[in-house]
C-alpha cells in the first residue's frame, strides 16, 4: 500500500499546533507503518521545556518507541517519517543509523538540513527522501512561532515589529533533495513540471496533487 | 600571467592555462595543445605540463623559493598561523593535559574491569569553573544503537539541570541558558556525524579527541564524508575541534571497529 503523503503530513502539521501552545519551536513528526498506515507515535520538539538541544521530534519518537515497543528497530525499518521541517543533520544521521525507509518533509531546513540542504545523510540505509509536502503550511507554522520572541535564545532580537506573512514563500529547489526520475516515480510524469519549475506541491482534500492550471487533479 | 625576457631579449608572456589531474592521460594534454594551435595560427607558443605544490606556502622562505621555482607569488602572511597564534593564547594546556590524562586513566580502568564493552569515553567540562559536568561511556547495543556517549552526556546534564532548577525553585523563564553553552568536550574517539551535530546544537565551544574515526567521524578533514560539522553550519554556531596528537596517549586508547558510529 502506498501511503497518502498529504493525509499524513496534515496530521503532522496539526500536531505542530500543540508545539506552538507548548511554546516549543513547531517542528512535529509522525511515524507511520508502511504496510498498515498505523501511526506509531506523534511528537514535537521539546528542546525548550527539557533544556536539551537534542530533543527534536525525531528523538522524541525514538525514545518513546525504545521504551514502549520491544521490536522498535523493526518498526523504524518498516516505516515512513512525516516531519514538517527537513530533519537536521543530527536527526538525519540518527534516522540513517536506525535504518528508516522513507522521510517525507514539508519545508527545507536551510541552516541544518541533513536531507540535502547542507548534507544528505542517508549513507547507510539509503532512505528515500520526499521534499515539499506541506511546504507552505510548515513555513507558516514556523512563522507563527518566530513572530513571538524566543526567550530561550541568548542572541534573541526584538521581533515586535514583525507581522505574520502568509503571502510569499521561498522557492523549494527539488533537485537538491530528489532526482527528477524519483519525483516522477512518486508524483507521476504528468506532474513533472512541478519539479522542473520548482512549483509548490499543492493538494486537494483527498491528497491528490493539484496541477498549477488549477482544475486538473491527479490521483497519487 | 606575467612577462619575462629570454636570453636573446625576446619578451615572453607566461600564462597558467589549465589544471591537469595528477594522473591525467596524455590525451587531454594533446587536445589542449591542438586547441591552442588552432586559435594562435601565427604565434609561437610552448605548452608545458608542470607539477606544482598542492598546498599554499606556509612561510615566507618557502614562498620565495617557490616563487623562483614555479611561479611568482606575493607573500601576504599566513592567516592560518595568525589564527592559531590567537587561539593558542586562549588554550589552557595544563587543563587540557589533565582531562586527557583522565581519559587515559579511565580507559585503562575500563579495560581491566571490562565494565563497558565499547572503549569510547566522553568528558564534558565547564571551563569557567573547570567543573566536570559528566563522564559517559559508550553503552550502545544492537537493541539501542543510538545510545552514544555524547547523547547520554547531554541527557544527563539536562536532567541534572532540570532537577537543580526544581530544587532551587528557579522558574526564571528569562534565564538565558543553552545547556552546554561554551563547554569543552574531551573524547577518546572522534564523534560520528549525529553526535558532532548534537554538540553543535548544545552550543559547546571546544572539542578535543584522541583517535580519529576515519570512516564514520563528523569532524576531521579526511573523516567520514568530509562533513566537518563543527564549521559547516556556522551561520548558527560553530566550535573549535582538535585532534590531540601524542603518540604515547594514542597508544593507550583502544581502537574500535571502523564501522562503528562513535
Amino acid at each position: 500500500m502506498e501511503l497518502n503523503y498529504w493525509k499524513f503530513m496534515r496530521e503532522a502539521l496539526e500536531f505542530g499546533n500543540i508545539a506552538l501552545i507548548n511554546n516549543e519551536v513547531p517542528v512535529s513528526a509522525i511515524l507511520v507503518d508502511n504496510d498498515s498506515g498505523k501511526i506509531w507515535y506523534r511528537a514535537h520538539n521539546m528542546t525548550n521545556k527539557l533544556i536539551n538541544g537534542t530533543l527534536h521530534a525525531e528523538f522524541q519518537i525514538y525514545n518513546y518507541l525504545l521504551e514502549n515497543e520491544e521490536n522498535h528497530l523493526k518498526i523504524w525499518q518498516n516505516s515512513t517519517l512525516f516531519v514538517t521541517v527537513e530533519p537536521c543533520i543530527m536527526c538525519a544521521s540518527m534516522l540513517d543509523q536506525v535504518g528508516i525507509k522513507k522521510v517525507v518533509f514539508g519545508c527545507p531546513n536551510e541552516r541544518f538540513g541533513g536531507n540535502g540542504s547542507v548534507f544528505k545523510i542517508n549513507y547507510k540505509s539509503n532512505y528515500k527522501i520526499i521534499p515539499g509536502v506541506g511546504h507552505k503550511d510548515a513555513i507558516s507554522l514556523l512563522r507563527k512561532f518566530y513572530i513571538g520572541e524566543n526567550k530561550h535564545n541568548p542572541n534573541s532580537i526584538n521581533k515586535k515589529k514583525r507581522v505574520l506573512n502568509i503571502d510569499s514563500f521561498p522557492i523549494l529547489n527539488y533537485e537538491r533533495y530528489i532526482s527528477r526520475d524519483e519525483f516522477i516515480s512518486i508524483w507521476g510524469v504528468e506532474n513533472v513540471k512541478i519539479f522542473d519549475n520548482n512549483y509548490f506541491l499543492e493538494f486537494n482534500d483527498n491528497g491528490e496533487v493539484l496541477c498549477d492550471d488549477g482544475n486538473k487533479k491527479v490521483k497519487i | 600571467m606575467y612577462k619575462t625576457t629570454d636570453t636573446s631579449g625576446n619578451h615572453l608572456l607566461n600564462i597558467i592555462f589549465a589544471p591537469l589531474e595528477f594522473n591525467d592521460n596524455i590525451n587531454s594534454y594533446d587536445s589542449i595543445h591542438a586547441t591552442i594551435n588552432e586559435k594562435l595560427i601565427d604565434e609561437k607558443f610552448v605548452l608545458e605540463k608542470k607539477q606544482i605544490p598542492m598546498n599554499k606556502p606556509l612561510d615566507k622562505n618557502i614562498n620565495d623559493e617557490w616563487s623562483k621555482q614555479y611561479w611568482p607569488i606575493v607573500w601576504k602572511g599566513n592567516p592560518m598561523i595568525q589564527d592559531m597564534n590567537e587561539l593558542s593564547k586562549t588554550i589552557n594546556m595544563s587543563e587540557t593535559y589533565a582531562h586527557i590524562d583522565k581519559l587515559v586513566q579511565l580507559s585503562k580502568e575500563n579495560e581491566q574491569t571490562c565494565k563497558y564493552e565499547n572503549p569510547t569515553i566522553v568528558i564534558f567540562v565547564d571551563p569557567r569553573t573547570n567543573e566536570t559536568k559528566s563522564i559517559t561511556y559508550d553503552q550502545k547495543t544492537s537493541h539501542n544503537p543510538i545510545k552514544h556517549p555524547v547523547v547520554d552526556a547531554i541527557n544527563e546534564i539536562s536532567s541534572n539541570e532540570l532537577k537543580r532548577r526544581q530544587v532551587e525553585q528557579i522558574h526564571d523563564r528569562n534565564e538565558k541558558n543553552y545547556l552546554c553553552l561554551n563547554y569543552h568536550v574531551y573524547m577518546t574517539h572522534e564523534p560520528c556525524v549525529m553526535c558532532a551535530m548534537a554538540l553543535l546544537h548544545s552550543r559547546i565551544s571546544r572539542l578535543v579527541y584522541i583517535k580519529p574515526s576515519l570512516k564514520t567521524g563528523g569532524i576531521g578533514k579526511t573523516s567520514g564524508h568530509h562533513e566537518m560539522i563543527h564549521i559547516s553550519c556556522e551561520l548558527n554556531w560553530k566550535y573549535e575541534a582538535f585532534q590531540y596528537i601524542d603518540e604515547e596517549v594514542f597508544k593507550q586508547i583502544k581502537d574500535i571497529d571502523e564501522n562503528i558510529n562513535v
